[in-house]
């Protein structure tokens, strides 16, 4: 039997460096292509202010990207040292688009951050914007790949299981990289790191306004970031409605976890505003519905349901009574390779090997689990209900709450009335931390939602973690908590020090360098 | 940074870098990524994991053998 010490304690470590990364990426991403419409002013008018606004919003853009890249490299190391059978099954098609990302994404971008910051005087206008291009382009890549993986852990396609080598192995690449999946996540997270940008510089330049201080950079900042932010904070609700679509067909279970759709019902099915799932009973307390939202929603039509949790528990029991069958023909393959009633059944049954799997929790043999313990599996393909079902709505609420924020910046900002608006100002600085909250609910809402399964219907996550004693693993959680505290402390402070000395006081520059004689 | 002698600071306090890197990626390599550490899984530790093993044979036959060692 798997020790579940190690595997809950390294699904911790994951999740909070998981956590902890995704602080940096979606300002970095964010941030990248901010730093380009502002230098395409700048190339396009010649006037110097967007020059200065693009290097005092780089500024932070590289104190943010080289957290990002300090954080980012551990987590792949852990698909090694905690995830050693996950990487063993899983490598073959993994191990393509993270190499790619490493190779092709972050050289790419780790390049020409080099130039971006070294370059200004060394390269002409539009060589540097064609850079600083690069750089976002880098960073979007970099997502790209890395969603790639991750779509392909959500909806896995182009591969297949091999007896002989115990392992999936990949069958087309071309599956993988155009996974639908993918390129939904791809856009939806992008366009949600680009909110975080736009919040960021919004928030941040509202501070200079109610201050009085660099006036002019804060003003043009803020109609940057506000017609960007609301074109992207409007592209997120669209994206993710694409994401839950896709979700609907390829996750039914998490999204019935998201939606507390405890029983299917009569299409099209209400939408649970606000409610308390009870996950005991199986309801749902003070519900508050809209009549045929989750269906028009989930399924985009009148006539198609969706299912609930307890019809997916039953279906998923059949799948686990047919994994059953699926281990026992691999059982007797790894016996005999050339055993031809083994391969047929295995051929037969070899899609549900995953759930079958699952009873490895409960029984050493799944052919001699019990009814009992084959109820208890299937049940356990149900996520964290109440988790997941907060979790979705206070980030569809935050989402919403950004188009009204962006909505307002815009119309001010084309009004020229944000220094009289102050109200809006401090609206504006307060809501810094929360398109962090929203993106980080998005990810417990996608992983967390996953579960029991590291890849979905595949492998159970409890049996991907390595043979290693738990102490190994809560040490080095201790050491991640400790070093990334650590480097949380050096990333505020470095941050907060300069927005505090502001573009106009940073003296970084070749006019205030004259004018101050900082050298 | 037109000081006299800035490269020869420049230089020592690489090298005090490089070396300091060089201790930590061999101090994290010690702790977590040195053979006593490692946790090598193949294609008959995967069957183990997943109970498929059968006790009765205790090694692959040969072409088994050539595919798990596939790098």
């Amino acid at each position: 039997m798997i020790d579940l010490a190690v595997v809950n304690a390294s699904r911790l470590q994951f999740a909070l460096t998981a956590l902890y990364h995704f602080l940096f990426v979606p300002l970095t991403l964010g941030l990248s292509m901010i730093l380009v419409i502002m230098e395409a002013v700048y190339v396009m008018t010649g006037r110097d202010i967007w020059k200065r606004m693009t290097r005092f919003w780089g500024l932070l853009f590289g104190i943010n990207f080289a957290m990002g890249v300090a954080t980012g490299i551990t987590m792949e190391f852990q698909f090694g040292t905690n995830w050693a059978y996950y990487s063993h099954y899983v490598g073959d098609i993994l191990g393509a688009p993270l190499a790619l990302e490493g190779l092709v994404a972050f050289f790419l971008e780790a390049t020409f951050v080099g130039l971006f910051f070294f370059g200004w005087e060394r390269l002409s206008r539009v060589g540097h914007l064609v850079v600083t291009a690069l750089v976002a382009l880098g960073s979007s890549l970099s997502a790209l790949w890395v969603l790639i993986a991750n779509a392909w852990m959500q909806h896995p396609v182009g591969a297949q299981f091999n007896p002989r080598t115990m392992r999936m192995e990949l069958l087309s690449f071309s599956e993988v990289l155009l996974n639908p999946v993918a390129q939904a996540k791809f856009v939806h997270t992008a366009a949600a790191g680009y909110v975080v940008g736009s919040v960021f510089v919004l928030a941040v330049s509202a501070w200079y306004l109610l201050r009085g201080r660099n006036v002019d950079i804060a003003r043009r900042s803020m109609a940057v970031a506000a017609s960007f932010g609301l074109a992207c904070a409007l592209s997120v609700v669209v994206l993710g409605d694409e994401s839950g679509y896709l979700a609907s067909d390829n996750q039914k279970m998490k999204v019935a976890a998201i939606e507390a759709e405890w029983r299917t019902e009569e299409p099209p099915a209400s939408f649970t505003v606000f409610g308390f799932p009870d996950v005991q009973a199986r309801t749902t307390h003070a519900a508050l519905r809209v009549p045929w939202l989750l269906g028009l929603i989930a399924t985009r039509s009148i006539d198609t349901p969706v299912s609930g949790i307890v019809d997916l528990v039953a279906r998923a029991r059949v799948r686990i009574e047919s994994g059953i069958e699926a281990h026992a023909a691999l059982r007797a393959l790894r016996a005999n390779p050339a055993d031809a009633a083994a391969q047929a059944r295995f051929a037969a049954h070899q899609a549900d090997l995953g759930y079958g799997l699952l009873l490895l929790r409960y029984v050493n043999d799944p052919s001699a689990a019990t009814s009992r313990q084959i109820d208890e599996a299937a049940w356990s393909t149900v996520p964290n209900v109440p988790v997941l079902f907060w979790s979705f709505r206070v980030m569809v609420g935050l989402g919403l709450f950004f188009i009204l924020l962006f909505a307002a910046a815009f119309y001010l900002s084309a009004r020229h009335r944000f220094e009289q608006n102050r109200w809006f100002l401090r609206i504006a600085f307060f809501s810094l931390p929360l398109p962090w909250i929203a993106a980080e609910l998005g990810w417990i809402v996608a992983e967390y939602g996953r579960q029991p399964w590291s890849i979905d219907g595949v492998l159970p996550t409890f049996l991907g973690v390595s043979v290693t004693p738990v102490t190994n693993v809560w040490l080095s959680l201790a050491g991640f908590v400790v070093f990334y505290s650590a480097l949380a402390v050096v990333d505020v402070y470095l941050l907060v020090r300069m927005i505090r000395r502001g573009p106009d006081g940073l003296g970084y520059w070749p006019p205030e360098r004259a004018a101050s004689g900082v050298p | 940074m037109n000081h006299p002698g800035w490269r020869r600071t420049l230089r020592r306090e690489l090298a005090w870098l490089m070396t300091l890197k060089i201790a930590a990626l061999a101090l994290l390599w010690w702790l977590f990524f040195s053979p006593a550490h490692r946790s090598p899984v193949d294609g008959r530790a995967a069957s183990r994991r997943f109970a498929v093993a059968a006790s009765a044979v205790s090694a692959p036959p040969p072409a088994y053998a050539r595919e798990e060692r596939r790098p």
